[in-house]
């Protein structure tokens, strides 16, 4: 079984170090990218098992970036997770609407993110 | 009588004439031979006492009223004194005898006819006894022409005589009667007449008098109608001017405050759309700090859960003390920034997002008290649970509630000084929970038992800053309460005597 690969798309270099910590501590290969433009482009080229997708960021949001990552048919079946400080029922049915798979708010329990991606990630 | 008076003036004239023309005659005729001689020296003596009386009446009549009487004291002298002349000269030779004639015309001239006959009778008489007395020869006869006695002794000639001048005495009474009584009759009908014209004149005088005045005062009332016409409309004109006036000042005025109003009301507008912008940002800028301040968190909290959990390498045992506190202080600051959170959602009027979760109250109670257990007992204050083994579940957000019974009792630990005692009792009272957290701390003035539940409220700023909250604890707590369907309040007996903060939720059962 290959290695997996996550892309943590997120402004906040703390946050994306602490989650790179604990998946690279599960033997996941982690790439990280601060804006959504970036963002897209390592989706298209390195093809991720998993986006874990900041809302709140400069220039592109992340619902923005969704909503091209599921236009293009190269990274339509990527699944998503938002991970976002927002927290209201309606950003996560929009982001549900736009097909992620999880809707993390902030800030969360590391664990518990380990156990869904973990979960993701094998079926 | 005036009338008398004056006719007798006339009388006395004519008398002063007969005077005068009997003197001429006398004077010039007897030196011509022409007067008789022997009847000279009574004329001359008639003429002197006729002179005396006539200037006696002249005189008289100036300074006497009783005309009538006078003029028949002198009418009677004067026939006396013809008389006693003609006796004198001649007698019944003397043709003169037709003198008393003038006498007893003027009397009917002066009275009336019955007047002048009267004197006519008494001429008469007096002349009949005159002739008598003479012809008898009881009066001497003073010869006249030196006739013979043949020619005037004789009765035939007396009598004729006589006669003669009765008639002429009668008719002159008569003529004079009857001219007065016509003259007088004339003069009455012309005074009538006079005196109708006079009326009449009078009466058209007075009828015109009284035109005129009422033209004049026609015309009076005309010009004083006008005047005060003339008066009245400068007056209305005036008023009109100033009614106008007033009307465009007050019209001006209302525009002017129309248009303070307008401009009043435009700045309003703009002070409240400033107002409205700056709360919006305000709440916006909340919104985003709380935002802001989770994403910091998130690594915070992350690590410390990492650390603790032995994915970064051992820890021992101080060090897992020390993240236990940084994990609690991290929930706490979470709890604050959830705060700030929901109190911009309520500001912005967004929903505050409350999970529908059937959770066990008890359950809630328990872990709150245990996570606090610490904190209460290091403040040297001491905590009761008085929960029933058995509690309903309800439906809710269990943070939410959480937060809730954490506030309740971080305002009971900040408001109980040391040695005193928290309590926290729970019950079942039919489709609700009741839970109530009390204290015995320094308690809640009656005024402010609803106060302390407006936002960023605490009873004393002292107490806010020693206690480190931010003071919109409870209202958020009010709110999440409400958003499960219950109710929170305080309670206080007095100052010093604790307080109780009380809330109920509808169990599970009461939700369905």
């Amino acid at each position: 079984m290959s290695k997996k690969k996550v892309l943590i798309v997120e402004d906040y270099p703390a946050t994306s170090e602490m989650i790179a910590s604990i998946l690279q501590g599960e033997g996941i290969i982690t790439l990280t990218a601060t804006d959504g433009p970036s963002a897209l482009e390592k989706a298209r080229a390195e093809k991720p098992d998993l986006i874990l997708l900041d809302i709140m960021m400069p220039e592109m949001s992340g619902f923005e970036v969704a909503e091209k990552l599921k236009a293009d048919p190269k990274t339509a079946k990527i699944p998503i997770f938002f991970v976002s400080v927002r927290a209201t029922d309606e950003n996560v049915k929009k982001g549900k609407d736009l097909g992620a798979a999880e809707y993390v708010t902030k800030p969360f329990d590391p664990f518990s993110l380990m156990e869904m991606i973990k979960k993701q990630l094998g079926s | 009588m005036a009338l008398e008076r004056e006719k007798f003036g006339l009388y006395i004239r004519i008398k002063w004439g007969l005077v005068t023309l009997i003197g001429l005659y006398l004077f010039i005729g007897y030196p011509l031979g022409v007067f008789p001689r022997n009847a000279a020296l009574p004329a001359l003596l008639a003429l002197v006492i006729a002179t005396l009386t006539s200037t006696l009446m002249t005189f008289s009549l100036r300074r006497t009223r009783t005309a009538p009487l006078l003029s028949h004291f002198s009418m009677i002298s004067d026939l006396a004194i013809i008389l006693v002349t003609l006796q004198l000269s001649g007698g019944a030779e003397n043709s003169w005898l037709f003198l008393p004639v003038f006498i007893i015309f003027l009397a009917g001239y002066i009275f009336d006819l019955r007047t002048s006959l009267a004197y006519a009778a008494l001429a008469s008489l007096s002349v009949a006894t005159i002739f008598f007395l003479e012809y008898r020869g009881f009066l001497p006869h003073f010869s006249l022409y030196q006739m013979p006695e043949i020619y005037w002794k004789n009765p035939t000639r007396y009598i004729g005589f006589a006669t003669g001048m009765a008639i002429l005495y009668f008719v002159g009474a008569f003529t004079s009667g009857y001219l007065n009584q016509i003259m007088q009759e004339t003069m009455t009908s012309l005074k009538k007449s006079l005196a109708e014209s006079k009326g009449a004149e009078s009466q058209a005088q007075d009828s015109r008098k009284a035109m005129m005045n009422l033209m004049e005062d026609l015309g009076k009332a005309r010009d004083d109608l006008e005047l005060r016409v003339r008066e009245r409309t400068a007056e209305l004109e005036e008023a009109k001017a100033n009614l106008e006036e007033k009307v465009s000042d007050r019209t001006a005025a209302l525009e002017n405050s129309r248009k303070a109003i307008l401009h009043m009301m435009k700045d309003l507008k703009e002070d409240m759309n400033k107002l409205e912008t700056i709360d919006r940002m305000k709440t916006e800028f909340l919104s985003m700090v709380s935002h802001e301040l989770r994403t910091p968190l998130t690594p915070l909290k992350g690590y410390v859960k990492l650390l603790l959990g032995g994915k970064l390498g051992t820890v021992a045992q101080p060090q897992v003390n020390a993240l236990h506190v940084l994990e609690r202080q991290g929930d706490h600051l979470e709890n604050l920034i959830d705060s700030l959170l929901d109190v911009s959602r309520l500001e912005l009027g967004k929903p505050i997002p409350t999970k529908k979760e059937p959770i066990s109250i008890k359950k809630v109670l328990e872990e709150v008290a245990e996570a606090m257990a610490i904190s209460i007992d290091n403040r040297g204050l001491a905590l009761q649970m008085d929960i029933p083994k058995t509690l309903p579940t309800i439906l809710g957000d269990e943070i939410k509630i959480k937060r809730v019974l954490s506030n309740l009792l971080g305002n009971a630990m900040k408001f109980t000084p040391k040695g005193g005692k928290i309590q926290v009792r729970a019950s079942s009272e039919g489709d609700q929970v009741r839970v109530a957290v009390i204290d015995n701390g320094i308690g809640i003035a009656k005024e402010n038992l609803e106060k302390i539940f407006d936002k960023f409220y605490q009873v004393d700023s002292s107490y806010t800053r020693a206690a480190g909250g931010i003071g919109m604890g409870l209202s958020i707590a009010r709110e999440l309460v409400g958003l499960h369907g219950g109710k929170l309040w305080a309670e206080c007996k007095g100052m010093g005597s604790g307080s109780s903060f009380i809330f109920t939720l509808p169990t599970t059962a009461a939700n369905e």
